[in-house]
């Protein structure tokens, strides 16, 4: 670009003065982006582009060795997983887990919370603290710690219930066992969201619908919930992307997506098809369906939290 | 309120304490239950008491004789850590930008952001896998550290930045109309107002890089970089025929007890870091 500059007349003020030069214009323009940058180049090259190279990978069968080539095959990654049963059999084990962890996300949580809500300050905190200790423990920890509570012979669980099943084992109790203990690891941090939650509404609806002669439970329906709803929506959202998520540790140390598959959900099948069975084309094509079906649903989910959440503005 | 219906208040509260007390036993009795385990002989593991009748220290003295052990602990502090403070440096300056700083396609960038938090990571982790194996990251420290500082930037952003756009910025103004040099101001007046929120996203990112078992399943093949969570699954005992019971057990509750003892001592920060943060987003 060519840009004639007209030499300043002698005497006036340098144009400097008024505006500040080009270059550091440019430098101030750019710090944002400066700042950014090295978040945005990691997320990048670890999270965008092998995310491109799964949707590639999709259309190839390959066997994940460096030495055999790949081989483009079209759309028949995604024709097999929609023949194979295994998928859909996993989605709905997944939407199990999903409904199954909602009580304990979100339902118990609000309960909790809200009783906690009239406890003395100092008291509040030992319980919450109580509450949330489970969440800090280690996955594959607290897999060891209830694989023995739940042990058949010497499990403190049979003794207390008096029951004799072998939970982990039986497909019937299985998929409830995980969902119990995964419950167990997210109750804490659920109850403690939405503490803070609570914390954050305002007293006084609540004293001037005490005033207009309210009771606890019309003021806890009409005005607490409904204020709150934006804390219950960001729970949902979470149980539902998350829930699988939470687990796969859980389901790879205690039951290998065992017994006869009964706790194999998509995030486990997904884990199966990519490490075991040496098959990355289809693992891939299910990575992009989940992804996809992952995406549809939270911005679902986004859209109605708008259209629902009461805000306290 | 006392004289309105003092008997079903009574009935009402007693329901409520039996709620709380089943939820404090639901989540305590298992963290308890492994304490007490490690602390049990060989003998004593399975006889199903609470409080071990045998008290032994041999589980610990075992695992950290155990070269298997040691070596992942010292692989969970480093990687952690490294992951912990690059993870929080790069947020505080994404975070920084996003709060402060108006500019153009600053929502997409946000967005692309913190969209990664819902990713399924396991649909990732065969991709970084393939990365990882033809660039020779695979079972290497910086295999496992670059991953977790990725997974854990969404968050860090996130909390950092609801922080920073409650720190009352004039401050800064202030303090240099009253003669502070801007090195001065950021160290006196802005640092100390957001060293809470530093603080609280740098132990929720290292608690989730100290937990995380996928990555350290999938990306790692021998101890040079196994941390704790993935050597745990692998763990088979002190020897190879001792029942693994007690040693595991105590594994979980050396890499369990610091993070506790460290979330319990800086709990009122934690809190306040989720009520701005997590919750009014």
């Amino acid at each position: 670009m060519f840009v004639e500059v007209v030499a300043p007349a002698p005497g006036s003020p340098p144009p400097r003065a008024a505006r500040p030069p080009l270059g550091r214009r440019v430098v101030a323009g750019a710090q944002p982006y400066l700042y950014l940058a090295p978040a945005l180049a990691l997320l990048g090259v670890w999270t965008y582009r092998p995310l491109a190279q799964t949707v590639q990978l999709s259309f190839y069968s390959w066997n994940l060795l460096p030495s055999t080539p790949m081989t483009p095959v079209g759309l028949r990654n995604y024709q097999r997983l929609i023949d194979l049963p295994d998928l859909g059999q996993a989605a709905v084990r997944t939407v199990v887990v999903i409904v199954g962890l909602l009580p304990f996300s979100v339902v118990i949580p609000v309960l909790v919370g809200l009783v906690t809500r009239q406890v003395r300050d100092r008291a509040r905190v030992v319980y919450q603290a109580m509450v949330f200790a489970p969440t800090l423990v280690a996955p594959v920890a607290s897999a060891a710690v209830w694989q023995w509570l739940l042990d058949p012979g010497a499990g403190v669980v049979n003794k207390v219930l008096g029951t004799r099943l072998n939970w982990l084992h039986e497909t019937g109790s299985a998929q409830f066992a995980i969902i119990v203990i995964t419950g167990w690891s997210v109750l804490g941090f659920a109850t403690l969201v939405v503490s803070a939650g609570l914390a954050g509404i305002n007293g006084d609806y609540g004293e001037a619908a005490q005033l207009d002669g309210a009771s606890r439970g019309q003021i806890t329906r009409w005005i607490t919930l409904p204020l709150l709803s934006p804390t219950l929506v960001f729970l949902v959202l979470m149980t539902v992307l998350l829930s699988a998520q939470w687990t796969f540790p859980l389901i790879d140390t205690l039951t290998q997506g065992g017994p006869a598959r009964a706790t194999t959900n998509v995030y486990y099948l997904l884990w199966d098809y990519s490490f075991h069975s040496y098959d990355a084309g289809l693992g891939a094509a299910a990575g992009v369906l989940l992804f996809a079906a992952f995406g549809l649903v939270a911005a679902g989910l986004v859209r109605l939290s708008e259209r629902l959440s009461f805000h306290d503005d | 309120m006392a004289g309105l219906g003092g008997t079903e208040t009574l009935g009402r509260k007693s329901r409520w304490a039996i709620l709380d007390l089943v939820v404090v036993v639901y989540a305590l009795v298992p963290v308890l239950w492994i304490m007490s385990l490690s602390f049990k002989t060989t003998k004593t593991l399975t006889d199903g008491n609470f409080i071990p009748r045998e008290w032994t220290l041999d589980n610990y003295k075992a695992i950290f004789q155990t070269s298997e052990f040691v070596r992942a602990l010292g692989n969970s502090i480093g990687i952690a850590i490294i992951s912990t403070v690059i993870a929080v440096v790069l947020g505080t300056m994404a975070a920084y930008a996003v709060a402060r700083l108006d500019f153009p396609g600053k929502k997409a960038l946000v967005g692309v952001s913190l969209l990664v938090a819902m990713f399924p990571q396991v649909s990732l982790v065969s991709p970084l896998f393939e990365i990882e194996r033809s660039v020779g990251l695979f079972n290497t420290w910086p295999g496992l550290i670059l991953p977790y500082i990725t997974f854990a930037l969404p968050l860090s952003i996130y909390t950092l930045s609801a922080f920073f756009r409650e720190i009352p910025w004039e401050l800064e103004k202030a303090a240099k109309m009253d003669g502070a040099t801007p090195a001065q101001a950021f160290r006196k007046v802005i640092a100390p107002l957001a060293a809470p929120g530093v603080f609280t996203t740098a132990i929720l990112v290292f608690i989730l890089c100290w937990n995380d078992f996928l990555f350290a399943i999938s990306l790692t093949s021998t101890s040079a970089s196994r941390t704790v969570p993935a050597a745990l699954s692998f763990f088979t005992g002190a020897s190879q025929f001792e029942d693994p019971t007690g040693s595991i057990s105590a594994a979980a509750v050396v890499i369990t007890v610091p993070i506790i003892v460290f979330v319990l001592l800086f709990q009122r920060r934690i809190v306040a870091g989720l009520t701005s943060g997590a919750v009014k987003g």
